[in-house]
């Protein structure tokens, strides 16, 4: 009886097939109608045949239906799979076989991996005879075939095993499916969660700095949501491969420490289950406190949010546990945790150490300071090079900014409550002479600041570390374009090497000349210089009015005209008081009361100090040109002495 | 032989079995009984090599059972709701069986379903409850298992059937030394078959004796006399339990047959009738302590 | 051959090793008969086998039968032993009955008159055969 002695047993196969097999059929129906036959649609429509062009990533085709099969079938085909583990008479049966648990796990597992990676390359076969029927080389290459068959089988592999692993840790279908997800968000989710606490419970705390945007490479699921966007590469292949192997191993040794009669136990392993129980507790803690405080910003609510959710997790948990509602008596646990989570709570306070904790200066090598945490972590090289800020070294500088961090830590208070009005970050990154960092991030209104922001933002070093006009070589610029884009575009493009090479000059001593004041002012407006330096990229910056040396050297070359916004441009203004001082109001033309400026000189000198941001008094320019409108703002330093006079009355 | 030595089992923290001794002899019907929730199912599927226990030895000559796939092959376990492939026919039930006991036999099954008049064809499932336990059986046998583990064996079975099936798992014993370990709440139906009995109660084996022997053991007595009865009689003999009647004197004694008819006669009754008891009876008179139990066994 | 019941109190081995003393005494199985396999009766009877075995290891314990190994059990010629066993069971139940007759206030004598009667006419009987 040789074929009993072998290690393949057909019927178990033939098992598995009959009852899973389905699966595998909905799964190929699927990925026929996102693959082959969106290539057969695309190709028949002749004049969007473009559409073929996916660049090189065949995912693009029918992204959605492809992402829900990915993140679907896997775990699906391994709920029903392994439900022999889950329904009681199915494991009592399948254990008493002489069949040891090894032998069930490879038969039932493989066996799934095959059912996952049939219909891949049945798919891919497809796609070949239709590329090489068609000639589609055009649109994209065989490779990329074989890397849309590689990724798609890795990546559901991958899910699949999470899925095994998890049916070994439960003992029901239901539950398998929803920790199996769980499971594979969990990363990021405790990542996000943990983050987002210590941003509440530590003020300065780089949340932003931490969230940095790699946080889907920290589940496969999420990475596998990204397919349509983002390449598969090696690295990825590597972690995949390492966490399918793993969790596959791991499944096996968690399959055999099973005890069978975990079956309708919705977890297997009576240790884990308290991990499950409190480990629910926690998370959903952190969700609700983190929810309260950032819809109200306000402490009762906060430790209200905190409250609730450890109730609600508590007793979720608990429910899932007993399988039963009625599990409100049971509260000894709650009662722990919350004495645990109070000693852990008043420990924190302890971490005021951390709150206060500022470098002294002769520990610093540099500063960065800026109000855009994100500028740290993208990766893009132009960005990097042009656009993201340098640390400062000149010690009159840090000084400064040490006095600034030093009056946001005094204001603790302040900023802790004031999150509702319009706030902007403020964000430090200390590196220490010995090597290390210190990193924090507030959000606070900076406007109460303006004391300590203005000697750090008007001094030469900063400006020089942060403006990318001043990494702009001459030799690099293609052209330069300044343009306008209010409603009326205007534009004009300078080529000639030596115009730029002033107009780069001119606006380097524009902007060292620049105040704080006049940088926040006009801030948002809609000049702009573009500085082309080929092969797509460009840097610009605003052209802010007060910009004189380059205006004037524009208007001398005619330039200006051409490119700004000039009186000419302009019909009439309509000035009225701006009673909302956080945005625009509707203006009724005819209501009395408002100032209308005409005359063309009113119009330039408006023109020169209009901020695009909320004001006193908010103005709306009449185009000449079309039936155009826009609004600027002025303030009371800002405001030229007509619109002043006139609503002094 | 099988053996079962010190025998824990738990499940989440509650204790199922405790100190489980239990041996049976090859070839032997064992009778386990106990009343629902003793833990009859949970010390069968541990003998079945499901379950795994805690503590203790489970051994099939001297081979612990777990996860041992020569001893498994040779052992057949029927669950009280027998357990079958979603939508498979019988044919390809025995197809599985096929493929995985060693000991398959396609002429045995054929003969069976023959005898039983079985329609092989027919998806299990739509079958009633009684006809999936006779397939249970009929795969069972034509795995030809030198142990059968029966859980609740007969229930749902008419009596024709149930006759037949009887027949020919006797057939099995007498032919190939078949053990069986059979599970009931039917104190009859084990008293039937069986030639020795286990009763479990709260996770452990009280009792475990050849059947016979129980009942040799013990005798009901009708006695009547003239007078009063004699206070050196009831002495003398081991009395479990006493019940007046009119003036008939029933009596529930421990001891040899002949030494408790000599001693009585000698007594003079006017009246006086030995009986053997039934197994329920040996249970109520002889196990007060664990009565209640019994009582729950025979409801 | 035989009948069982399977429902009554007496235990199934008893009544099988009574029944087939009987059929023995009787010499309804002559000697050196072979008698019927543990299969056959089990099968018969729906019994366990073991029972049947054990009804047969105690005929042979009490010498109605012989056995020979993978051949069968038989009937042992020299079962005289079979006559004593039941003498003993008839003079027990006839105790029984005498002491119910005296305690009904039959006399010694009355008694003693029928049992010469009984002998009488059982020798009478065989006259006339």
């Amino acid at each position: 009886m040789p074929s009993k002695i072998s290690w393949f047993s057909k019927e178990i196969i033939l098992q598995i097939g009959r009852s899973t097999g389905w699966i595998s059929l909905v799964y190929i129906l699927g990925l026929v109608f996102a693959l082959p036959l969106r290539i057969l649609m695309i190709y028949s429509d002749e004049k969007n045949r473009t559409n073929l062009n996916v660049g090189g990533n065949l995912f693009r085709f029918d992204f959605t239906i492809q992402v829900v099969l990915f993140i679907t079938v896997p775990i699906l085909l391994s709920v029903f799979l392994f439900r022999y583990l889950h329904v009681k008479q199915a494991t009592d049966l399948v254990h008493s076989l002489p069949l040891k648990r090894n032998k069930l796990y490879h038969h039932y597992a493989l066996s799934g991996v095959f059912f996952l990676v049939l219909p891949i390359v049945l798919i891919t076969v497809s796609v070949l005879i239709i590329y090489a029927s068609l000639h589609l080389q055009t649109y994209f290459g065989v490779r990329d075939i074989f890397y849309w068959a590689g990724t798609a089988i890795l990546a559901t592999v991958c899910l699949y095993t999470a899925g095994i692993f998890i049916a070994m840790m439960t003992g029901i279908s239901a539950v398998h499916a929803v920790l199996t997800y769980i499971f594979l968000i969990f990363p990021v989710g405790i990542t996000l969660l943990v983050v987002y606490n210590l941003k509440i419970l530590l003020y300065g705390f780089p949340s932003d700095y931490y969230l940095r945007g790699n946080l889907d490479k920290m589940s496969p699921l999420t990475e596998v949501i990204g397919l349509e966007g983002k390449p598969f590469d090696w690295s990825n292949v590597l972690v995949f491969s390492i966490l399918t192997i793993l969790l596959y191993g791991l499944s096996l040794i968690f399959y055999k420490k099973r005890n069978l009669e975990a079956a309708s136990e919705p977890i297997a392993f009576v240790k884990l289950r308290s991990i499950f129980k409190y480990g629910v507790t926690f998370c959903t803690m952190l969700l609700g406190g983190a929810y309260f405080s950032e819809t109200l910003y306000n402490l009762g609510w906060s430790i209200f949010g905190y409250v609730a959710g450890a109730v609600m997790g508590y007793f979720v948990a608990e429910m899932v546990l007993q399988k039963t509602w009625r599990v409100f008596r049971h509260i000894k646990g709650l009662v722990i945790y919350t004495v645990i989570m109070i000693l852990f709570a008043i420990g924190f306070q302890t971490l005021g150490i951390y709150e206060n904790h500022i470098p002294k200066q002769d520990e610093i090598k540099s500063v960065l300071l800026t109000d855009n945490p994100s500028n740290e972590v993208i990766q893009d090289h132009f960005y990097k090079n042009y656009y993201a800020p340098k640390p400062i070294r000149e010690q009159d500088n840090i000084k400064s900014v040490l006095k600034l961090h030093e009056q946001i830590l005094a204001d603790k208070q302040i900023n802790q409550k004031n999150k509702s009005t319009p706030y902007k970050m403020a964000f430090f990154v200390y590196e220490l002479k010995n090597g290390q960092k210190v990193i924090r991030e507030y959000q606070l209104n900076q406007k109460l600041y303006d004391d300590f922001y203005k000697p750090i933002y008007e001094s030469t070093e900063y400006k020089e570390k942060t403006e990318g006009i001043f990494r702009v070589r001459d030799k690099d610029v293609e052209t330069i374009a300044i343009g306008n884009y209010g409603p009326v575009g205007k534009r004009a493009i300078i080529p000639e090497p030596s115009e730029i090479k002033t107009i780069l000059a001119m606006l380097k001593k524009d902007v060292l000349a620049r105040t704080y004041e006049d940088g926040v002012y006009f801030k948002g407006g809609s000049e702009t210089v573009e500085i082309n330096l080929g092969k797509n990229n460009q840097l610009s910056l605003e052209l802010l009015p007060t910009y004189t040396n380059t205006r004037g050297w524009l208007k001398e070359k005619g330039f200006l005209e051409r490119a700004t916004i000039t009186e000419n441009d302009i019909n009439y203004i309509l000035v009225h008081r701006n009673n909302n001082p956080n945005g625009k109001t509707i203006i009724d033309e005819n209501q009395p009361g408002n100032l209308k400026i005409t005359d063309k000189e009113h119009i330039r000198e408006a023109l020169a100090n209009a901020g695009p941001n909320p004001g006193s008094y908010e103005a709306i320019f009449y185009f000449e040109q079309g039936n155009t409108q826009q609004a600027f703002f002025f303030d009371e330093d800002h405001a030229p002495d007509f619109i002043r006079d006139h609503f002094k009355k | 032989m099988i053996e079962m030595r010190n025998v824990r089992k738990s499940f989440a923290g509650v204790e199922a079995l405790n100190n489980v001794n239990l041996t049976i002899q090859k070839g032997s019907i064992y009778g386990l009984i106990g009343s629902n929730g003793a833990g009859k199912t949970t010390l069968m599927k541990l003998l079945s090599g499901i379950y795994r226990q805690e503590e203790g030895q489970i051994t099939i000559e001297g081979k612990p059972v777990f996860e041992n796939i020569s001893l498994k092959d040779k052992v057949f376990y029927i669950s009280d709701y027998p357990y079958f492939f979603p939508h498979y026919t019988t044919k390809q039930m025995a197809q599985f069986y096929k493929d995985i006991y060693k000991n398959w036999s396609d002429d045995r099954f054929f003969k069976l379903t023959n005898v039983f008049g079985l329609e092989l064809n027919k998806r299990i499932q739509s079958l009633s409850k009684g006809w999936q336990r006779l397939v249970a059986f009929i795969l069972a046998l034509s795995s030809m298992p030198e142990i059968l583990i029966l859980d609740e064996p007969l229930d749902g079975l008419d009596p024709v059937m149930r006759k037949k099936v009887k027949n020919v798992l006797i057939q099995d014993v007498a032919e190939r030394e078949m053990t069986i370990f059979i599970s009931s709440h039917n104190l009859r139906e084990i008293e039937d078959i069986c030639d020795h009995v286990g009763i479990l109660h709260k996770g452990a084996i009280i009792i475990e004796k050849e059947l016979d022997e129980l009942k040799a053991d013990t005798h009901k007595i009708q006695v009547a006399y003239k007078e009063k009865v004699p206070e050196a009689l009831m002495k003398k003999m081991n009395i479990l339990h006493t019940e007046k009647r009119g003036s008939v004197f029933l009596l529930i004694v421990r001891g040899e047959e002949d030494i408790v008819a000599k001693q009585v006669r000698e007594t003079h009754p006017v009246i006086f009738d030995l009986l053997p008891l039934t197994l329920e009876e040996i249970f109520i008179y002889e196990m007060g302590d664990i009565g209640y139990a019994i009582k729950n066994i025979m409801v | 051959m035989f009948e069982l019941d399977l429902r009554s109190r007496k235990p199934i081995y008893e009544q099988l090793v009574d029944k087939l003393k009987e059929l023995i005494i009787n010499e309804i199985l002559k000697s050196d008969e072979q008698l019927p396999s543990v299969r056959t009766l089990a099968q018969q009877f729906t019994i366990n086998p073991n029972t049947i075995q054990k009804a047969y290891r105690e005929l042979e314990m009490q010498g109605f039968i012989y056995s020979i190994k993978g051949k069968g059990n038989f009937v042992n010629p020299s079962s005289k032993k079979a006559d004593l066993e039941k003498v003993e069971k008839v003079k027990k139940e006839l105790e029984k009955l005498i002491l119910e007759a005296l305690y009904l206030g039959i006399s010694t004598s009355e008694l003693m008159d029928l049992i010469r009667y009984v002998d009488d006419t059982k020798r009478g009987g065989g006259k006339d055969d």
